[in-house]
């Protein structure tokens, strides 16, 4: 099998999974919380815990592990190519936040491996990747559209909510437009692929942005059309089918989160000491 | 309800001429009307007018009057029209915006401030009359054609409009689906005693359920208003470029006597008996067939097998090869497979096992580019294909890629662009084209190359009969006169009873037939598997009792192209 038919997408999955019952503004407020907790802190120990409990919730979702295994594949390796790069430009951060220093391995200049530098850049790491099981288990149990009400029952215009849903009902079909486009393009001689140089690519890609444009400038004036036909835009607010109203469980996550949250900014200014090193 | 137009024009703003000139139109409450026309008659604007879309989105100029139940509608806001008129759109995936089925369903209720409490039994009792209740959850990518537009009619039906309008309900749908979906609009209507009003040019498949009246529409004018059997005795049909039913037009051939107290609107209730000498004298006087003599193979395909995810095979084990000067069809249902066949002939994607040779040589040896000199893909939607502004850079363009010299490019560009009767538009932008123009473009941009192989996606989509004519004549010319192998995909069964000799059938990614056309469209199980559906050509050859109905076919067929030859000279 051709490695590029595999499907690769990160999209709702309905596995009919307890987090899937709760409401798209329980799980949009946890997501929200989330990384609340997580920019609040730099203690490596509640950043494990964050980090074991999103990977249990993800593991809730009942989605299948092969299904994201390459995505945390791609974030782990991209997150870590970023510690080198952090590395590379400020190699002595540890020492300066920690204040000590305990080289572990001798470089010149002043690339010398120290344990606080590691601990730090392990911490960081680990701190940005806490918040990516989350983000899944969110995109992964959250309908669309239950996404856009949430929006909506949160504050954001109606309008502006349902644009969120229109982009993802309509990505698949501009998708299939450019799809055909460049197809339509690559055989009377434009060429997309690695054989060309870079610059000639670049280019060669533009031609086929000019036709996707166009055509999608004509579908949304149709949609429009259809939109205003069947009444949207009459009213100052609308009402959502795919709104549920708040359940038991809702609550109790809810007030869950709720105190969570309290108490990790209560712990954040309470602190003596930012940077949790216990060596 | 009833809808007055009283001496009423329009004219869009970006034009000088108007589009609708003196209409003077009534439609009674539970009426059902067909609306019919060629492209650019104006009956599209006329059903913008009457949904709101005219004045309230698309601005322009309006004179005289339209009432609805006796109001003025100059004074109407929008959403008043929505409440009494209810648009299924010719593009069912445009106005699919919900992402389920009973989110769609549910989008104008949402949009009235019902309460999601009350919303649920209304959206799954209205997905019951269109026999979509089990799918609610279901999202637009997993539909059929079919579905999709019986979710747009439920996304109406929700509203309690007195008047359901229909935008070329059938323009997108294979022969089979667009019967069922004029048999449920039909059972609406007798169900619901709403007024139904169809715009379509397909007139045949409409009249597979009775109309009351007909309106035809040429060049913004009214230029009949009348029942369908006196509209068919007529020869207004053939006047203004609309398709007669196919039996009709076999009757008509045969010289059979036919006048405007004949049932003809309904191929049952034709009178048999009354035609069957003059048809059966005139089938006598058939020539003897000549044989089509057989030609070296051009295309040869051995087992091509292709999966999109690894899971389901979208093409399985497909082989059939194309003659030299052939003019070939492949048919079948939407998402049969038969547009991968030629994505993999053009290279853009790559077979998982099978094998694709042209004149001997193996395609998989050569690249996109190298292909695409030896065949030609016209794609169905020209928009897909146009990059460049200008006419002549356009069809330039494959030329200026193989790296020509100018003085060569304009030559060969000036006599394609001669050969497609596009010369008096050379130094035109593409933009001032209309769509079957813009078709023609793209041929010619593709002709230019002198492909030996041809291959048209849907040649017909979205062109009225008078236009698909003149265009297939021409692909027909190119065959016939420069040798030009052709392949066609479609759905369409006149354009592949008229013009190709042989078929190619694909259903479930198999091939289920590869035969003389007029020998496929005998087989009216092998057209129920494709969701294709025999023509009246074959059920009045069996009414008939003629016993060669694929002789019967073929001797139409000659008819036929011998009169639109002498048409078009």
């Amino acid at each position: 099998m051709n490695a590029s038919k595999v499907k690769f997408g990160i999209s709702y999955i309905d596995t009919k999974s307890p987090l899937h019952a709760l409401n798209g503004i329980t799980k949009f407020a946890l997501f929200l919380a989330w990384v609340t907790v997580v920019l609040t802190t730099f203690d490596l120990r509640q950043i494990i815990v964050l980090i074991v409990t999103g990977l249990l919730l993800l593991r809730m979702t009942k989605v299948p592990f092969r299904v994201y295994k390459p995505l945390l594949l791609g974030t782990a390796s991209v997150l870590t190519l970023n510690a080198v790069f952090m590395y590379l430009l400020a190699p002595t951060q540890g020492q300066q936040l920690i204040g000590s220093e305990h080289i572990l391995l001798t470089l010149p200049g002043n690339y010398s491996l120290s344990q606080e530098t590691l601990f730090y850049l392990v911490t960081v790491t680990l701190k940005y990747f806490s918040m990516f099981p989350i983000a899944l288990v969110f995109v992964f149990t959250t309908h669309p559209t239950e996404f856009a009400a949430s929006l909506n029952r949160l504050g954001v215009p109606y309008k502006i909510a349902y644009a969120v849903s229109l982009t993802l009902r309509y990505l698949p079909e501009v998708k299939k437009d450019f799809v055909n486009i460049m197809h339509a393009q690559q055989a009377r001689g434009v060429e997309l692929s690695k054989k060309a140089p870079l610059f000639k690519r670049m280019k060669n890609v533009a031609k086929v942005l000019g036709p996707l444009i166009f055509s999608s400038l004509d579908r949304a004036d149709e949609i429009s059309n259809a939109m205003t036909l069947r009444g949207f835009g009459r009213h100052q607010s609308r009402t959502w089918f795919s709104q549920s109203p708040l359940k038991k469980a809702d609550v109790i996550a809810l007030s869950l989160i709720g105190v969570i949250v309290i108490l990790a900014v209560l712990k954040r200014l309470y602190e003596t000491q930012l940077f949790w090193y216990p060596l | 309800m009833t809808i007055e137009f009283s001496n009423f024009s329009f004219r869009y703003e970006s034009l000088d001429k108007p589009t609708l000139k003196n209409i003077d139109l009534r439609i009674e409450k539970g009426e059902k009307i067909v609306i019919i026309g060629p492209s650019g008659s104006g009956k599209s604007t006329l059903g913008q007018c009457l949904n709101g879309l005219i004045p309230h989105a698309i601005k322009g100029e309006v004179s005289g009057k339209l009432e609805l139940n006796g109001h003025n509608t100059s004074a109407l806001d929008m959403h008043k029209f929505t409440e009494q008129v209810g648009t299924v759109l010719q593009d069912t995936d445009s106005q699919f915006v919900g992402l389920s089925i009973g989110e769609d369903i549910a989008f104008a209720l949402e949009n009235q401030l019902m309460s999601n409490l009350d919303m649920y039994p209304l959206v799954k009792s209205t997905a019951k009359m269109v026999d979509l209740e089990d799918m609610l959850e279901r999202s637009p990518h997993d539909l059929s054609g079919g579905q999709k537009q019986r979710v747009s009619l439920a996304g109406i039906l929700v509203d309690d409009v007195d008047t359901l309008l229909f935008d070329e309900p059938l323009a997108s749908l294979d022969p089979k689906t667009g019967k069922a979906t004029i048999e449920i609009i039909d059972q609406l209507h007798q169900e619901t005693g709403k007024t139904i009003i169809i715009i379509e040019h397909r007139l045949e498949d409409v009249l597979h359920r009775d109309v009351d009246r007909i309106i035809l529409m040429e060049k913004g004018e009214i230029v009949a208003d009348t029942t369908p059997n006196s509209l068919l005795a007529s020869d207004l049909l053939e006047v203004h470029g609309i398709r007669e039913p196919l039996y009709l037009s076999t009757l008509k051939a045969a010289q059979a006597p036919i006048d405007s107290n004949d049932q003809l609107a309904k191929f049952e209730q034709l009178n048999f008996e009354k035609y069957k000498s003059s048809v059966k004298t005139w089938f006598d006087s058939m020539p003897a067939r000549h044989q089509i003599e057989s030609t070296s193979t051009l295309l040869d395909v051995k087992g091509l097998t292709y999966s999109y995810d690894g899971e389901k095979n979208a093409l399985e084990d497909v082989t059939f090869s194309v003659g030299k000067g052939e003019f070939v069809s492949i048919l079948g249902k939407n998402g049969s497979g038969k547009s991968t066949i030629t994505k993999l002939v053009m290279g853009v994607l790559e077979q998982d096992s099978g094998s694709i040779h042209l004149e001997g040589v193996d395609l998989s040896t050569l690249s996109i580019f190298e292909r695409s000199q030896k065949v030609g893909v016209v794609m169905q939607n020209p928009n897909h294909m146009i990059s460049h502004h200008m006419i002549f850079d356009e069809v330039a363009f494959g030329l200026r890629n193989r790296g020509l010299e100018e003085a060569a490019i304009t030559e060969k560009v000036e006599s394609v662009l001669e050969l497609c009767g596009l010369s008096k538009f050379r130094h035109w932008p593409i933009e001032a084209l209309s769509y079957g123009q813009k078709k023609r473009v793209t041929i010619a941009s593709i002709l230019v190359l002198e492909p030996q192989l041809l291959i048209l996606d849907e040649p017909t989509a979205g062109q009225d009969y008078r236009n698909y004519t003149s265009m297939l004549g021409f692909i027909q010319k190119l065959n016939q006169e420069l040798g030009i192998t052709v392949v066609i995909i479609s759905h369409d069964m006149h354009l592949v009873l008229e013009y190709t000799t042989r078929s190619i059938v694909i259903a479930d990614s198999k091939l289920i037939a590869n035969a003389p056309m007029t020998d496929v469209f005998c087989q009216p199980d092998l057209l129920e598997k494709a969701n294709l559906s025999t023509t009246s050509l074959l059920e009045l050859a069996i009414k008939m009792q003629i016993n060669q109905p694929n002789l019967f076919m073929q001797h139409f067929i000659n008819h036929e192209s011998q009169t639109t030859l002498v048409g078009l000279s």
